[in-house]
């Protein structure tokens, strides 16, 4: 951790001088990262590829800003965080993700662009496209403040203390959150879990 | 304990986030009643189940593209960076200074710096648009599928009539 | 030093430099596996027959197209059939260099003559030299082992693509465009696929039929006739941006159906396009559109964004000027603007 601190660190210094390729190597290294927190928390592609656009070109304007003691990725997915909070603001209430929902044709057909799925056992990727369905709707019917903790624990295995940095909350109210959530999805997917069994 | 108050207090105790006396309450509740140890179960696999299957997607390829782009205009245009910074100043200096300072933003916005200000096309260039899309369509990577329902929706919409 | 001493030095030496070469070779190897897959699927000589059905949703008037098509493919002859009923049963014929876009229910027929400039051989160059290739994966799509290659811009600002090309075949089975500020463009999925099965020759026929209206839009022309025919002076514009190659002159009729024409000068880098259209300003059809562009309107250019192109528009002495195609803002401003 401590070398990937110092390597960020110094590749944000470099592009703070100029150095362009310095950034795109910083944006090369943790583009995925901040695609996903935008995806799970927006549900939407589209939204989520602004969303990283928007970031990258946020961190890349306050360079000036991080000082020698932050850690690049913690202001990085702060200021993701931020950003999808705006959006979610601005929408007013919780969408259900559009990832769920198949395009339609217009005599009403649908249109499903399938995620690529190498097993061929017909049944087991209909029961895994359900969970995950189930899971993602799960996520997407969190209120806002439970769903930051969710993703930022899930997918990139964050600590307590690391998400509290970059929501900057006491590490108390942020373990409380988490929990509070655990319950609220045990209650979308307990009929899932049954099933997965 | 009864089993509603112990439910409640289930993803705190999974937690650790109960004080001593509290989590002990539970531990004993649970181990009596085969009802709240399974919520506790259903709690634990729930929660597994987010962590395997929230899937980690790659984003889509060209991001950078769209980053660039924006850092390279922003740099060649640095007239439009004194707005914000001239805003911010003048918010200090007084209600009428704000309001001068916003009505003379805006006239630069519209116009005197068009640029950064594109419209949707018009139905006419987008005709010129499906002449591209043709020759476009022409290419051997080409998407030919997308290009010619592109094509054939501006044929569709077109006006009538033979030349 | 002894003998043994030298001896290990140098053995520790041949590992390190081995060890680099092959990873430099390795590299070397994915990235021209990748380059081998992508410049298979582009050759056209391949006597390949294929049919399917394919979705595809592309930008089109600020909103996306969503279409099913039945797509029929033999040797370089090629049949697309949209299933969509907002497109009035419209189907695309692809044969012999002559594309014909025909909307049945409405009587209407667009032929293009094509005939590019470029070589086959050239678009293959181009692209190696403006772009890199990168295996990323297999996966399954159809029910078919596919690549998953990216191709991206050497140089930033432009479009970039994602194939996922059949093992077996080299056939593009999906592919997604993005435009040059990474947004998605266009998508392209087969949803089914079938090899070597018969396909009458009638499906690829040119469609006859004297109660169709019948628009000739493009026809190559050289600079000359063009010229002559438009009473302006067709040349390039001052500044292409680099990589990008001239790839021929064509007649293109002006889409406001009064029958006068425009110059269509078209540009490929390999993988993206722009064309340039002039206009003569001295016929003006009075419908508002591109030919009514006036001189001095205050801005420099009038810029227009469809997500699938940017299009930009000005006058320039006797003509007016069109650009399209999938570039910054700043180049293709800077493109319309050189035309004189």
């Amino acid at each position: 951790m401590d070398s990937t601190f110092s390597l960020d660190n110094d590749l944000a210094r470099r592009a703070r001088e100029g150095d362009l390729s310095a950034f795109e190597q910083l944006f090369n290294k943790h583009q995925k990262r901040v695609y996903n927190i935008a995806l799970q928390m927006l549900g939407d592609e589209s939204e989520a590829a602004d969303i990283t656009q928007e970031a990258f070109v946020k961190v890349y304007r306050s360079l000036s800003k991080l000082n020698s003691d932050a850690a690049f990725v913690t202001w990085l997915k702060t200021i993701t965080i931020n950003l999808c909070r705006d959006i979610l603001r601005k929408r007013g209430n919780t969408k259900v993700s559009s990832l769920d929902e198949p395009k339609t044709a217009d005599d009403g057909s649908e249109i499903a662009f399938d995620v690529p799925d190498s097993t061929n056992d017909p049944e087991k990727k209909l029961q895994s496209a359900l969970v995950e369905g189930a899971v993602r709707s799960a996520i997407s019917r969190l209120a806002p403040y439970y769903r930051e903790v969710v993703v930022m624990a899930c997918i990139d295995g964050m600590s307590i203390d690391e998400i509290a940095k970059v929501l900057g909350s006491p590490a108390g109210t942020i373990k409380s959150r988490l929990s509070r959530a655990r319950t609220e999805l045990k209650r979308h997917l307990a009929p899932y879990v049954e099933f997965e069994k | 304990m009864k089993c509603d108050k112990v439910q409640n207090l289930l993803s705190e105790y999974n937690d650790g986030l109960l004080d001593w006396k509290h989590a002990a309450e539970v531990e004993a509740h649970i181990a009596k009643c085969a009802e709240c140890a399974r919520e506790l179960r259903l709690l634990r696999a729930s929660w597994s189940m987010v962590v395997e299957h929230v899937q980690s997607v790659e984003p889509p390829v060209g991001l950078w593209n769209g980053i660039y782009n924006r850092i390279i205009s922003e740099e060649e245009h640095p007239a439009r960076a004194w707005w914000p910074g001239a805003l911010r100043s003048l918010r200090t200096a007084g209600a009428m200074v704000v309001t001068v300072g916003l009505v003379v933003g805006i006239l630069y916005g519209t116009v005197f710096a068009p640029q950064g200000r594109i419209a949707s096309m018009d139905p006419e260039s987008a005709e010129y648009a499906q002449g591209h899309a043709i020759y476009a369509g022409q290419a051997p990577l080409a998407d030919r599928v997308s290009y010619g329902s592109i094509v054939a929706a501006s044929v569709s919409e077109a006006p009538g009539g033979s030349r | 030093m002894k003998s043994s001493s030298r001896i290990a030095v140098v053995g520790v030496i041949a590992i390190i430099l081995g060890t680099c070469a092959w990873i430099w070779m390795a590299r070397g190897v994915a990235g021209s596996g990748a380059r081998s897959i992508v410049i298979t699927a582009m050759l056209k000589d391949r006597d390949l027959n294929y049919s399917g059905t394919v979705v595809t949703s592309a930008a089109y008037g600020g909103k996306m197209i969503v279409t099913r098509a039945n797509l029929y493919h033999s040797g370089k002859r090629e049949r697309i059939n949209y299933l969509e009923k907002s497109l009035h049963g419209a189907y695309m014929i692809d044969s012999g260099g002559t594309s014909y876009s025909c909307v049945p229910s409405m009587k209407k027929l667009v032929v293009s003559h094509g005939g590019e400039l470029l070589t086959e051989r050239e678009h293959i160059a181009l692209l190696l030299l403006n772009y890199r290739m990168k295996l990323i994966g297999n996966t399954v799509i159809a029910d078919r082992s596919a690549y998953e290659v990216s191709i991206i811009p050497r140089k930033p600002g432009r479009g970039s693509k994602k194939l996922w090309i059949d093992r077996e075949r080299r056939v593009v089975l999906k592919s997604e465009d993005y435009s040059a500020d990474g947004r998605l463009r266009s998508r392209m999925e087969f949803m089914r696929i079938r090899f070597d099965q018969p396909t009458p020759d009638a499906l690829f026929a040119a469609p006859v039929d004297a109660s169709f209206s019948r628009d000739e839009v493009c026809r190559r022309e050289s600079r000359e006739e063009l010229s002559k025919k438009l009473g302006i002076d067709v040349r390039e514009p001052g500044y292409v941006p680099v990589g990008y190659k001239f790839d021929g002159y064509s007649l293109y009729n002006c889409p406001c159906n009064c029958g006068h024409v425009s110059a269509q000068l078209a540009y490929t880098d390999g993988l993206n396009s722009f064309s340039v259209f002039l206009v003569p300003a001295k016929v003006s059809c009075g419908m508002g559109g591109v030919c009514d562009v006036k001189p001095n309107d205050g801005n420099r250019c009038i810029m227009q964004d469809s997500r699938m192109a940017k299009l930009c528009k000005t006058r320039a002495a006797d003509k007016s000027v069109v650009v399209v195609g999938d570039l910054s803002e700043n180049e293709i401003r800077t493109i319309t603007e050189s035309v004189r």
